[in-house]
């Protein structure tokens, strides 16, 4: 597209002549990432300070030009490149770090601020900042909070979506907000994170910080099959242990990485898995009694044991190296980030096997094994196109693979250009659907980062979504009946939280407990189970869940009232409708899901504003957690940006908003 | 098979086939080894400026492949591609971070050579390739230019701003890094005792360019050190090839080593020690600039394998008390993971203990090899980053590896008013 001059003019006003180009070498290398595609912008502005992006946002949008944010283009995706052309936001040089709190735990960054250097700078303060993609070091804050990216700590400490307070962020339209998680209301900000800079650009962050751990211990075990290896870590968590890292590869991985790095990994091993604990010393050797008693129990081949600094860099040292390991093997590597449930690990990992033999292409095969992500390291010539066409093939059955296996595309990475393809094998077409109904909330003029997640002529490529069950049915008939009488309604459990005696529905059906899974530690449940009830069920299997036993409440209220925000953490999947009848399936069995827009969060603690909740898929617990204690319930406020949710996802009003009492 | 290049006409100008740390690769393949992944980025020091990606390894190898692709010109009509190529500091971080270790300097090089531009000032680039050319003139200019500088007339020149008047402003800041009193080589020696000219060697030492004419000091240390251990003979005024290599003609180039290593043969392949980091690095890879003659790139192979750092030669350290804390400077071209650097570190390790202070991996290095008549204005900005580690790890000493960068750093110390010593490598030992 072509960029009038008096836009061009007006860019550089704002940002200075030089940080403004059009040259063709500057645009040629502007059009790429650590993907394979490459596409060309029409113009790049280097952006300096953070008060310029309202700005230029809003020249862009006067003269309807599409944009895209670009902070170290690290992402495996093609997040950051242009397919409609237009202008990159070139915002590497927002590296500051604003403020470091350490007594109410936060940083304040700008978003071209490296992962890595926020970990150093705080690390002698004796804090660190818990996501560590394998590429913190090079990679920007803002870049992981557009991808949702998470790493090798996720499992306990949880992905870049968890550790992120408040966000700017400047829209479409040049509109600034501040999103902040204290407020009430759905959690916008889990929304934003893992948009992929679809719903508006991210202008500062202030995220979580965490005390270093006391101690940190390192573990090794070798098996004789994958299959060990995984329940050995199912084992684990069975025991109410969650470590802080736990990696995987497999023998031929382990072989490639051991030839490279000689980092004393025993090469007759069919599965190789290093355990990290951390935590307080007593802790700590606690915990390893119950690891080895688990290891011995899973047939394990050799264990070893690192706890100074020097053992454990070595140990880490193989693993760190894989990926060098491959590059120095190939002219170009594709690594892929399918997830599934963690108890399909092995199944699936046997099938991604089968599809790289028979596209005979070369693979090193790392998972964090307790996400069930695993990242198959696919070496191919990007010069030749017989190599590239076999690689797009194997790519898309290995991702389909994961699907079938009630996985995700994408655990990590996130979706961008190259994967929105699959979105329509993973996601029916009622909740693609919704994904283009908040994309079009936020970006009505799709400026934003287009033709990003959602995939093209969706209606005719998604299947459609599937009934629901008998139990849910009468949440339609409830939407149907309001729609034919023009009579709005509060969605309510057991009234105890709203207790309003205007127009509320409640679906008694919904009350059942469809799976209680003792292999990836999930419950599924409908929303009208009483917490009562709940817990009740989870204890008698010795599981747990955070919810209180509250003698009044049901799931769904604890999930949409606002009132235990730190509950939405360890939701994993919904099922909601939508008042005109869209079936939403989100999520799953998974410790994590970058594929989409977060629509967990889109309903956690909306208090039914949106829709009805009517299954939620969450983490259960081998050992009692803390249960949380509820927060007051305070009526939504009803800000633009919700009022134009609230219009794209019930236009006709359906559900009623709870009056904030003045 | 045939991998596009940049020059077609002119394949002598240019490297056929990079040697890389994971092998030989022609240029095409080598830059198609790169991912993008932009692991390589904040370490740049000119990206950790301009926040651009064409001031970083990844756009500099981009440009690179677009070229070879077809895709766009390398020309110096195109001030980007220029400010680009200029910019570069051929200090190979990016080759240390990256998983494939992508030489992106040699990249860089391979591009200038292509645009049949040096960046350096036109006469200094006449005076310093005479040195190739013809080596004796080029020390009788050199002492000239010592003599007018020690008798004031240059610095007359200079308060006149004639120097500007005759291109020969580069000379200003020449004059501010060179040491005040300069000695010939040969009176070094004498004054130190020492005999260059042994007739039967059993290991030769190369002197650099500075080592040779403005710091004989390094020269009469490293011989110093490299008789204790064997007989050693001086090749004065012995160009290797390395300017040539950065800055002039590949063909040159090639034309020089192949000078050095027929002397070498014929010397009977005996250790060839260098007190230069720079010159170390570009001899081990002398074979690469003969990949399509066989029999050369073996000889050439045998040459380097012969070639040694003055870390050979130095004594066993031992360390006797508590040392000021010491940093080693690890301004070099090319690479600086190499067995020369380890070595080098362990041993002020063994020196200094605790006290040698390590950096972290984003912190500047002094640019190496006349990058500052290159860009003067980045190479001033990188200096000003160099000082504020030094600040910032309150460091009492800096041990270079090569003379260019000592008298970088000496300079930059002086400009900045910071108490900061000096040393080559060699001098460390007997400096205590």
């Amino acid at each position: 597209m072509e960029i009038p001059l008096k836009a061009v003019n007006s860019l550089r006003n704002i940002v200075g002549a030089t940080q403004v180009c059009t040259d063709t070498v500057s645009l040629l290398l502007n059009a790429y990432d650590c993907s394979r595609s490459r596409m060309r912008p029409d113009i790049i502005v280097h952006i300096t300070q953070t008060t310029q992006i309202a700005r230029v946002i809003q020249v862009l949008y006067k003269y309807h030009i599409p944009f895209v944010v670009r902070g170290a283009a690290s992402n495996h995706a093609g997040s950051c490149s242009t397919p409609n052309g237009g202008a990159v936001l070139q915002v590497a040089a927002l590296n500051h770090i604003l403020e470091i709190n350490t007594q109410a735990n936060y940083a304040r960054v700008e978003p071209g601020v490296i992962t890595g250097q926020l970990d150093e700078t705080l690390r002698p303060l004796g804090y660190f900042y818990a996501p560590d993609p394998a590429s913190k070091s090079f990679c920007t804050i803002g870049g992981n909070a557009a991808q949702n990216a998470s790493g090798a700590r996720c499992l306990k400490y949880g992905g870049t979506l968890d550790h992120i307070l408040s966000v700017n962020v400047v829209l479409s339209d040049g509109t600034s907000l501040t999103l902040d998680r204290s407020e009430n209301g759905p959690d916008l900000v889990g929304l934003l994170i893992g948009s992929e800079g679809t719903f508006g650009v991210i202008t500062e962050l202030k995220v979580k910080i965490l005390p270093l751990p006391a101690h940190i211990k390192t573990f090794l075990a070798t098996f004789n099959s994958l299959e060990d290896c995984i329940s050995s870590v199912t084992g684990l968590i069975a025991k109410g242990i969650t470590p802080r890292c736990v990696e995987a590869m497999d023998k031929r991985t382990l072989n490639a990485v051991e030839d490279f790095a000689h980092a004393g990994y025993p090469k007759d091993a069919e599965a190789l898995l290093l355990v990290e604990l951390d935590g307080e010393r007593t802790q700590i050797e606690r915990e390893q009694l119950v690891l080895e008693d688990v290891l011995h129990k899973h047939a394990v081949q050799t264990f070893r044991t690192a706890s100074t600094e020097e053992e454990r860099s070595h140990l880490w040292k193989g693993r760190q190296a894989a990926y060098s390991a491959m590059a120095r093997l190939s002219s170009a590597v594709l690594v892929c980030d399918g997830t599934v449930p963690r108890s399909e690990l092995p199944r699936t990992l046997r099938r991604v096997q089968e599809i790289l033999t028979k596209y005979d292409i070369t693979a090193s095969l790392l998972f964090h094994a307790g996400d069930g992500n695993f990242h198959p390291q696919l070496m191919f010539d990007e010069q030749k196109k017989t190599d590239t066409r076999a690689l797009g093939q194997a790519v898309k059955h290995i991702l389909q693979a994961c699907v079938d296996a009630g996985g995700t595309i994408s655990g990590e990475h996130g979706v961008g250009i190259e994967k929105r393809g699959l979105m329509a094998y993973q996601y029916d077409r009622d909740t693609l659907s919704v994904f283009a109904r908040l994309k079009h909330a936020f970006d009505p003029d799709n400026l934003s980062n287009p033709s990003k997640i959602i995939p093209v002529n969706f209606e005719e490529k998604a299947e459609a979504a599937r009934p629901l069950d008998v139990s849910a049915q009468p949440v339609l008939e409830a939407f149907l009946q309001a729609q034919q009488t023009h009579r709005p309604f509060f969605i309510t459990g057991q009234n105890s939280i709203l207790q309003t005696s205007e127009p509320h529905r409640n679906v008694p059906s919904l009350n059942q407990i469809c799976d209680i899974d003792l292999t990836n530690y999930t419950a599924t449940v409908q929303t009208g189970v009483t917490l009562m009830q709940l817990n009740h069920a989870l204890r008698e299997k010795n599981v747990y869940s955070v919810l209180p036993d509250t003698p009044k409440g049901t799931l769904g209220g604890a999930f949409s009232s606002g009132q235990y925000p730190d509950f939405y953490a360890d939701v994993t999947g919904i099922q909601a409708v939508l008042p005109d009848g869209t079936i939403i399936r989100y999520g799953g069995k998974l410790t994590k899901n970058a594929a989409g827009y977060n629509l967990i969060r889109l309903f956690a603690g909306a208090q039914g504003i949106f829709g009805w909740v009517t299954q939620l898929t969450f983490k259960i617990y081998a050992t009692p957690p803390r249960p949380l204690a509820p927060r007051p319930f305070i009526p939504i406020e009803q800000t633009r940006l919700i009022k134009r949710l609230k219009q794209a996802l019930d236009p006709q009003q359906i559900l009623c908003v709870t009056e904030k009492k003045k | 098979m045939s991998y596009p290049c940049l020059e077609p006409i002119y394949l002598q100008r240019h490297i056929d086939a990079l040697q890389t740390p994971l092998g030989e690769r022609e240029v095409y393949k080598s830059v198609a080894y790169c991912n993008r992944c932009g692991a390589c980025m904040p370490i740049c020091p000119t990206y950790q400026f301009y926040k651009q990606e064409i001031f970083s390894p990844r756009g500099r190898n981009q440009l690179l492949q677009l070229a070879l692709d077809g895709k766009i010109k390398i020309t110096s009509k195109n001030q980007q591609i220029l400010d680009s190529l200029r910019t570069c500091t051929l200090c190979g971080k990016c080759s240390e971070v990256c998983a494939g270790q992508i030489p992106t300097a040699e990249h860089v090089l391979e591009m200038r050579r292509a645009l049949h531009k040096n960046f350096l000032p036109y006469l200094l680039y006449l005076f310093l390739h005479l040195r190739t050319t013809n080596p004796k003139l080029f020390a009788r200019v050199t002492r000239v230019a010592l003599f007018l500088r020690k008798t004031g007339i240059l610095f007359i020149l200079r308060i006149l701003q004639l120097t500007r008047l005759f291109g020969l402003s580069f000379l200003n800041y020449m004059c501010h890094i060179l040491p005040a009193h300069i000695v010939s080589l040969r009176t070094a020696f004498e004054k130190a005792g020492l005999n260059p000219d042994n007739e039967t060697p059993k290991q030769i030492y190369l002197p650099s360019l500075e080592a040779e004419f403005l710091l004989p000091d390094i020269a009469c240390k490293t011989l110093d050190f490299a008789q204790r251990k064997a007989r050693t003979a001086v090749w004065q005024n012995t160009p290797c090839g390395l300017f040539e290599y950065v800055y002039g003609d590949l063909r040159c180039c090639r034309r020089t080593v192949r000078n050095l290593i027929e002397r070498h043969e014929q010397a009977g392949k005996l250790p060839l020690i260098t007190d230069s980091i720079d010159v170390y690095y570009f001899l081990k890879k002398a074979s690469q600039l003969f990949a399509k003659h066989p029999n050369m790139a073996k000889r050439a192979r045998d040459f380097s394998a012969q070639v040694k750092f003055v870390t050979d030669i130095l004594p066993t350290p031992k360390r006797t008390s508590l040392l000021p804390p010491v940093q080693l400077e690890y301004g070099s071209l090319f690479e600086r993971r190499s067995q020369a650097t380890q070595q080098a570190h362990q041993f002020l390790f063994a020196l200094f203990g605790q006290n040698l202070v390590e950096c972290l991996y984003t912190d500047a290095d002094i640019p190496a090899f006349g990058y500052s008549f290159v860009d003067k204005k980045e190479n001033a900005r990188i200096g000003a980053k160099v000082i504020e580690k030094l600040v910032r790890t309150r460091t009492n000493s800096v041990v270079a590896l090569s003379g260019l960068a000592a008298l970088e750093t000496i300079y930059l110390l002086k400009k900045y008013k910071i108490q900061t010593k000096v040393a080559h490598i060699v001098e460390v030992i007997q400096n205590r």
